[in-house]
C-alpha cells in the first residue's frame, strides 16, 4: 500500500478526526455497491493510516511492501488519478459558465 | 488626415439607396443586426422603395432584438421584435431569413428561437445550422417543452425526445447509460455533437486516448462546451503532456491531469532506466509535483524509498543530492535504513541503523505517541529478526553493542543474562519482545508474537502466559482474542469463576464468536462435571441448565449426557435403574447411547474420573447393553451411528478412544440387525475393533448378507470384507481367494474397489498384518501367498 494520504486527498499531519471524515465522506461518494474498485482503494488507504499504530507503520515500511519500482509508481500513479470521477452534463456547463 | 476623412465622407454621400440595401443584406448574411439597420435607415432616407425594404427590416430588427437579449436587455429587445412585427417577410425577406437563422435563433429565448423556427419551417425545408443551434438550447436551457411547436413527425422533435430522456443519467455521470439511449441519433442529426461528447466522455473514463481524440475530431466548433473541449484537447493530444502541468478548474474536473501524471510517471521511468542521477531527480521531482503539486515532498520521499528499494541505497542517495529544493531530505538517509532493516531480517550490520533510528527518532517523530509506536516497531522487527540469528550471529551481535548506544541501554543490565542464554533464541526474542511491549503496551502484534513466544518455551512457567495475557488484555480491552486465550488457560486449571470473567470480557466484545459461545458452554459443562464430581448437585443442576441455554448442536447431547449422569448420581440406590432408564427413556437415541458411553468405565473425560462403584459400573453395562439392544429392535436404521466418531467438540472432555472401546464387546449383537443401507459403517467399525469374537461373528454375518444382495458393487466390496476377514481368521486360501477378487473385477468397479480396500487397510485388525494392510492399499495381493501356507 502506497499513498494513503493521496488516495483520501488528505495531507500527512492530518488528525484522526480528519481521516475519518475524509474517508467517510469518499464512502459516501464512491459506496461499494456502485463502485467497488473504487471503495477497496479508498478502504485500504484507511486502513493504513487509521490508527497511529498503521500510520507509523506506513511512514516507516509503506515503500517497502509495496514490491517493485514499477509497481510503486503505478500505485502512486493509481492512488491519484482514481479521486477522479466523471462529472455530470449539468456540472460540466455550470463550469462552463 | 483630414482630407482623406473628407474624401471618404464625399465618397459615402455618393452611395446610392439599392447600394446600401445591398450593404444591409450582406451585413444581415453575416448576422450584423445593429449595422443592418443603421444602413437600411440611410437606405431609406435616401428614398429607396417599400417593398424592397420591408424583408430586410423585418430580418434585421429580429437580429437587433437577439443581440439585445444577449446583452441582457430584455425589454428594448421585446421593443425590436415589436418594430420587426411592423414589417412584412416578403419574398425577398426568406432568403434572407435562411441566411441569418443560425443567429437569429441562437441570441433569442428558446420560446422565440423556436416560434420563428417554426414560422421558417413552414414553407422551408430544415435548416442544419439553426438546428444545431436549438439544439443546444435545448440541452442547456432543458425547456424541451418548446420544441413541441415544431411537428411532431420531424426529425428535429424526434431526437430532442431522444436526447431529453438521456439527460437524467448525463447529470448523474453516467456517460454509458447516456450513450446506449444515444444510440438512435445519427450523424445527420442536431444532437450528433451531443452524442460524439458521450462517446468522449466514455472514453475519458476508460482512458482511451485514441477514442477521445476520433471523439473530440467530431464535436463542431460552436458547441456549448468550448472550455472542455479544449481541456481535453490540451490533455490528449497525440504525444502526450510533456510540457508543465497546467490545472484549470476544467481540467480538474475532467482529470485531464491524468495525462499529465501517466506523462511524468512514463519520463521518471525512462529516467530510472538511463541511471543518471541528475536526469532522475528532475523526473522524480516532475512526477512527484504532478501527483501532488501542492505538497509534493511527501511523495517525493516515497519516490526515493522506492528507488531505493530498486536500485540501491547508494544511487537514491545520488539522486537527493540533486532534489531541489532540500527541504525532508535529511530524513530520506534514516528512512532508507528503517527501509532496508524492513526489507530484511536484521543482521549485525543493521545494528548500526536501529542504534542511529532510536537515537534519532525525535526528529523523525514529532509526536511523543508516535515516537513510542515507532521505538516498539523496530524493537519488535529485532524481535522477529532473531529467529534468523544463529548462536554465533547471537553473540556477535550482543558482543558488538557499544556502551551509550540506544540499543546497548536497553539490553543494559540483562546483558549477561542474555549472553548465558546465548543458544536460546527463544528467549532473546521474548527479551526484545517485552521492550516493544514496553515501548508501545497498544501493540497487538507485540503482544501476539510474546505468547506465542512463551508457549514455544518449555521451560517457562504457565503464568508467565497467564500474566502476558492478562497484561494483552489491560493494554487493549477490546481486543477479544486475549480474553478468549484466558479463558482457554482458565479452564484448563480448572478456575472456572476466572475463566467466566474472561468469557464475559470476550462476549462483550465478541459475542458472536463460535469460539466465544463454544468455550462458555463447555465452561459451564466444565463446572457442572466438578460439581457432580462434589455432590454438588443443585449448583450441577443450574450449570448445566446455563449449558443448555446456549446448547449448539455438538454440546447439546454431551450437556444431556451429564444431566442424565447427575439425576443417576443424585438418585438413591434403589430406584437407581429405574431413574436412569426413565432418564434416557426421554432423551434421543444418539444422545441415550452417548450418555451410556460416557458412563462406562474405565472412560475419562479429559481429567476427571467418574466416582462409580463397582456395582454401578456393572448396573451401567446392563444399561448400556440394554440400549443397544432396545436400538436394534426398534430403530436399527440408527445403528451405524454406533461407529461414528464423537464430534469434535468432544475431544476437549472426552478421550477419543472411549466410544470404540465402549462398543467393542457389542459389535456382534449388533451386526444382524444393521440395515443394507448403513451396514460398511459398521463393519468397518468391527475391523477396528480389537475382539476376535465380533471378527468371527462378522464372517458368519457376510456370507448371509451376499446371499440377500443382488446389487453388483454392494456384492463386491461384501466379497471384499469377507476375503479379508477370513485371511485375518487364518483360513486356507484365502490370500487365493482375495487375488481371485482382485483378478477378476470389472474395469468400472476398479476404483469403488480401490478406495474401499484402502479404508479397510486403516483398520486396527488389518493394520496389525502389514503384508495384507500393504496388499489392500496396494490391490497387489500377488504376495501374499506364504502367510496363507505357512499360517
Amino acid at each position: 500500500m502506497i499513498g494513503p494520504f493521496i488516495v483520501l486527498g488528505i495531507r500527512a499531519d492530518a488528525t484522526e478526526r480528519e481521516i475519518r471524515d475524509r474517508y467517510l465522506a469518499l464512502v459516501r461518494k464512491y459506496p461499494p455497491a456502485l463502485d467497488p474498485n473504487r471503495f477497496q482503494l479508498v478502504q485500504r488507504a484507511y486502513e493504513a493510516v487509521r490508527t497511529p499504530q498503521a500510520r507509523v507503520e506506513t511512514e516507516l515500511f509503506a515503500a517497502v511492501r509495496c514490491g517493485s519500482f514499477d509497481q510503486g509508481i503505478q500505485d502512486l500513479e493509481r492512488a491519484a488519478t482514481c479521486r477522479w470521477k466523471a462529472p455530470g452534463l449539468r456540472e460540466i456547463l455550470d463550469a462552463e459558465e | 488626415m483630414a482630407r482623406r476623412r473628407r474624401r471618404k465622407k464625399k465618397q459615402g454621400r455618393r452611395v446610392s439607396a439599392p447600394q446600401l440595401v445591398d450593404q444591409a443584406v450582406a451585413q444581415i448574411a453575416q448576422g450584423h443586426g445593429r449595422q443592418a439597420l443603421g444602413l437600411l435607415r440611410r437606405a431609406k432616407f435616401k428614398g429607396a422603395p417599400e417593398a424592397r425594404m420591408s424583408g430586410p427590416l423585418h430580418v434585421a430588427w429580429l437580429l437587433r432584438a437577439s443581440e439585445l437579449v444577449s446583452n441582457g436587455l430584455a425589454s428594448e429587445a421585446e421593443a425590436a421584435r415589436n418594430a420587426a412585427a411592423a414589417y412584412e417577410l416578403g419574398t425577398n425577406g426568406r432568403s434572407l431569413m435562411a441566411k441569418a437563422l443560425p443567429k437569429l435563433v441562437g441570441g433569442l429565448p428558446v420560446k422565440d428561437a423556436f416560434e420563428i423556427y417554426a414560422r421558417y419551417r413552414r414553407t422551408n425545408p430544415a435548416h442544419p445550422g439553426a438546428e444545431a443551434k436549438l439544439a443546444n438550447l435545448l440541452v442547456v436551457e432543458r425547456s424541451w417543452e418548446h420544441a413541441a411547436v415544431l411537428a411532431e413527425d420531424s426529425d428535429f422533435a424526434r431526437d430532442a425526445a431522444v436526447m431529453a430522456s438521456a439527460v437524467v443519467p448525463l447529470d448523474l455521470g453516467n456517460w454509458e447509460q447516456g450513450r446506449e439511449i444515444l444510440e438512435p441519433i445519427g450523424e445527420v442529426s442536431a444532437f450528433w455533437p451531443w452524442r460524439a461528447w458521450c462517446d468522449v466522455m466514455v472514453a475519458l473514463e476508460g482512458n482511451d486516448g485514441k477514442a477521445i481524440r476520433k471523439g473530440l475530431k467530431a464535436i463542431p466548433s460552436g458547441f456549448p462546451l468550448r472550455s472542455a473541449v479544449k481541456a481535453l484537447r490540451r490533455a490528449w493530444k497525440r504525444g502526450g503532456s510533456a510540457g508543465a502541468v497546467r490545472r484549470t478548474s476544467m481540467d480538474v474536473l475532467l482529470g485531464a491531469d491524468r495525462m499529465a501524471i501517466s506523462g511524468a510517471a512514463a519520463f521518471l521511468r525512462h529516467a530510472v532506466n538511463g541511471g543518471r542521477p541528475a536526469v532522475i531527480a528532475r523526473a522524480v521531482d516532475r512526477f512527484a509535483r504532478a501527483i501532488d503539486p501542492i505538497d509534493p515532498i511527501a511523495t517525493r520521499l516515497q519516490i526515493v524509498q522506492l528507488l531505493a528499494a530498486e536500485t540501491s541505497e547508494e544511487q537514491a542517495l545520488d539522486v537527493c543530492a540533486h532534489l531541489k529544493p532540500s527541504v525532508g531530505i535529511d530524513k530520506v538517509s534514516l528512512r532508507l535504513d528503517v527501509q532496508h532493516l524492513g526489507r530484511k531480517r536484521p543482521e549485525t550490520s543493521d545494528l548500526v541503523a536501529i542504534n542511529q533510528f532510536l537515537a534519532t527518532i525525535e526528529s523523525y517523530f514529532p509526536e511523543d505517541r508516535d515516537q513510542q509506536i515507532a521505538r516498539g516497531k523496530i524493537l519488535l522487527y529485532v524481535a522477529v529478526g532473531i529467529d534468523q540469528w544463529d548462536t554465533v550471529m547471537a553473540e556477535l551481535i550482543l558482543e558488538s553493542l557499544w556502551d551509550g548506544d540506544p540499543l546497548s541501554s536497553i539490553v543494559g543490565d540483562r546483558h549477561e543474562d542474555m549472553m548465558a542464554n546465548i543458544g536460546q533464541p527463544n528467549r532473546l526474542r521474548r527479551f526484545f519482545l517485552e521492550q516493544s511491549i514496553e515501548a508501545d503496551p497498544t501493540s497487538a502484534d507485540a503482544h501476539q508474537k510474546l505468547v506465542e513466544a512463551i508457549r514455544q518455551d518449555s521451560y517457562a512457567p504457565k503464568m508467565d502466559l497467564i500474566r502476558a495475557y492478562e497484561y494483552y488484555a489491560t493494554s487493549l480491552p477490546e481486543d477479544p482474542e486475549p480474553w478468549i486465550a484466558l479463558a482457554e488457560l482458565r479452564l484448563r486449571s480448572r478456575a472456572y469463576r476466572k475463566a467466566e470473567t474472561a468469557l464475559k470480557k470476550a462476549h462483550e466484545f465478541a459475542g458472536a464468536d463460535d469460539r466465544v459461545v463454544r468455550l462458555r458452554g463447555i465452561s459451564l459443562i466444565l463446572a457442572g462435571q466438578t460439581n457432580i464430581h462434589a455432590k454438588r448437585f443443585p449448583l450441577a443442576t443450574k450449570d448445566l441448565a446455563s449449558a443448555m441455554a446456549i446448547a449448539t448442536l455438538e454440546t447439546e447431547p454431551i450437556i444431556r449426557a451429564w444431566d442424565t449422569i447427575r439425576r443417576y448420581l443424585e438418585t438413591d440406590d434403589a430406584t437407581l435403574r429405574e431413574a436412569c432408564e426413565k432418564a434416557l427413556e426421554g432423551a434421543t437415541l444418539s444422545v441415550r447411547t452417548e450418555a451410556l458411553c460416557f458412563l462406562n468405565p474405565p472412560c475419562k473425560f479429559g481429567r476427571f474420573t467418574l466416582p462409580l462403584s463397582k456395582s454401578e459400573t456393572t448396573l451401567l453395562n446392563v444399561l448400556l447393553d440394554n440400549a443397544v439392544a432396545s436400538m436394534c429392535s426398534s430403530q436399527p436404521e440408527y445403528l451405524h451411528q454406533l461407529a461414528e466418531e464423537f464430534p469434535s467438540v468432544f475431544a476437549i472432555v472426552t478421550v477419543p478412544a472411549a466410544k470404540p472401546r465402549a462398543m467393542d464387546t457389542r459389535w456382534a449383537r449388533v451386526l444382524r440387525f444393521v440395515p443394507t443401507s448403513s451396514m460398511f459403517p459398521v463393519f468397518l467399525a468391527v475391523f477396528d475393533s480389537s475382539s476376535l469374537r465380533n471378527l468371527k461373528a462378522l464372517r458368519s454375518e457376510l456370507p448371509r448378507r451376499l446371499a440377500h444382495t443382488r446389487d453388483r458393487n454392494r456384492r463386491l466390496l461384501l466379497l471384499l470384507y469377507l476375503c479379508t476377514a477370513r485371511y485375518l481368521l487364518n483360513e486356507r486360501r484365502a490370500d487365493y481367494r482375495l487375488w481371485r477378487l482382485a483378478e477378476n473385477i470389472r474395469f468400472d468397479q476398479e476404483k469403488l474397489l480401490k478406495q474401499s480396500a484402502k479404508r479397510l487397510a486403516g483398520t486396527a485388525q488389518v493394520k496389525e498384518v502389514p503384508p495384507l494392510a500393504q496388499a489392500l492399499t496396494s490391490l497387489d495381493f500377488s504376495g501374499l501367498g506364504g502367510f496363507s501356507q505357512g499360517g
